[in-house]
């Protein structure tokens, strides 16, 4: 997922992910727990929720969520 | 057990669950709850009525919506950013305790180390004096065994408990606060005395039985030992892989919300569950060759601090604290030594966690 202009990815590492819920808490338009594992919304406009998204990345208790800017 | 994965214990009148797979689906179920206060005696008592009221309050008994109003608020101290902030507090205070033990030859690690180095760093971020910390340590404990199901009599943790709450609770009302006190706000005054109790001993006791298992288990495998003091792999991967192989929450339980198919075993509504996190972490389907320490494993998935919504929220603090402990150890000991055989070990008599109570030890200081 990107944000269109700031060229940021927000990914969830699979591997790293317990599905806490934290980032669905924190970000409800950006995030979803699906089948135990926390995915990224399709279709979401990133750069909206730019600050929720950094807020779950800090928050994660896994660090599973990693943003390249 | 690990075989069969789901097994009927009469002794325990429930269910036991250790495949990885199993146990990591039932802890994301909304089919299981977490609502299961353990027996602490007799409701006709006052006492035991107030503990109980205190329990009731806590997130890992609570499911939501309930557990989503008060999670997010008792999460902020211990995100991986706010351990980050107090990073070099905790790296100080493992280094000053270390300072004033040098040169103890020989030490019981769980009482020298392992006990005082936690309880001083969760006391410290919320606010408890140091001079506190033995009488804190004792109420702690007892609440620990009344939680982990341990030998303490019920009316011993139930009396620590409520001593334990009245403490925080004249502490908070003298203004007395910490570094991490400041992300708790919004919680009523209960909540927060509940929840403070909750994380005062689990922060500590937890944290202690990881220590003590990390220098046991490393002790038993000297080659994987050598290549952690010598740099060869980081504190970090070792720590991880030392929750898996030995970590302090053997087992968490629920109970079925509803009827649960785990292959041919239907549980039923109403019966209790537990969640053998250590057997998960054993589990072959998941692990190659899992009852070695491999320090450097490629596999993840460690069930140590649960899956979920009831995920460890102490977790980023736990691993830095085991880090560091690690990273600093060799910084003043050569080695340690004369850990006493397996079968002479003094296991915590308990169901749900897996500690020592004594780690006697001969230790080499530069």
């Amino acid at each position: 997922m990107t944000f269109p202009d700031m060229r940021t990815t927000v990914t969830v590492d699979p591997e790293r992910c317990c599905a806490t819920g934290g980032c669905v808490f924190i970000a409800p338009e950006v995030f979803t727990i699906e089948n135990g594992k926390a995915e990224v919304l399709a279709g979401v406009d990133l750069t909206e929720h730019a600050e929720e998204i950094r807020e779950a990345s800090d928050c994660c208790p896994t660090e599973a969520i990693q943003l390249q800017e | 057990m690990r075989d069969s994965g789901v097994t009927w214990d009469e002794g325990w009148r429930g269910w036991i669950v250790a495949g990885h797979k199993d146990v990591a689906e039932l802890l994301s179920s909304d089919r299981m709850t977490a609502e299961r206060l353990p027996n602490i005696g007799s409701q006709q008592s006052e006492d035991t009525r107030v503990a109980a009221d205190i329990m009731s309050r806590w997130i890992v008994f609570l499911d939501p919506p309930k557990h989503t109003a008060i999670r997010p608020k008792v999460a902020p101290p211990f995100s991986p950013r706010a351990i980050r902030e107090i990073d070099g507090l905790i790296t100080s205070t493992f280094r000053e305790h270390m300072e004033s033990l040098r040169g103890q030859t020989e030490m019981d690690f769980m009482r020298e180390v392992a006990f005082p180095f936690p309880a001083t760093v969760i006391a410290g971020l919320f606010g408890v004096p140091a001079a506190d910390l033995p009488v804190f340590g004792q109420w702690s404990d007892d609440v620990a065994s009344l939680m982990h199901s341990g030998s303490t009599e019920p009316a011993q943790g139930v009396q620590s408990l409520l001593q334990l709450a009245d403490y925080l609770r004249s502490l908070f009302r003298s203004g007395v606060t910490g570094p991490l006190m400041k992300h708790l706000d919004g919680l009523d005054e209960e909540d927060l005395v509940a929840t403070c109790v909750l994380f005062l001993f689990a922060g500590h006791e937890t944290t202690k039985n990881l220590l003590g298992n990390m220098l046991v288990t490393l002790s038993d495998w000297p080659e994987e030992q050598r290549r952690l003091w010598s740099g060869e792999v980081s504190e970090k991967r070792a720590v991880e892989e030392l929750l898996r192989y030995e970590g302090p929450a053997k087992a968490t339980v629920r109970i079925a919300a509803r009827d649960v198919a785990i292959g041919d075993t239907v549980i039923e509504a109403g019966q209790k569950i537990l969640l053998a996190l250590g057997g998960a972490n054993r589990d072959p389907k998941v692990f190659d060759r899992p009852d070695d320490l491999v320090l450097e494993r490629s596999e993840s998935g460690s069930l140590a601090f649960g899956y979920g919504i009831h995920f460890c929220v102490g977790a980023p603090l736990a691993r830095f604290e085991a880090q560091v402990a690690l990273r600093e150890l060799p910084r003043f000991w050569t080695g340690y030594g004369d850990v006493p055989p397996p079968e002479d070990r003094q296991w915590q008599p308990r169901l749900l966690n897996r500690g020592l109570d004594e780690l006697p030890m001969r230790v080499a200081w530069r």
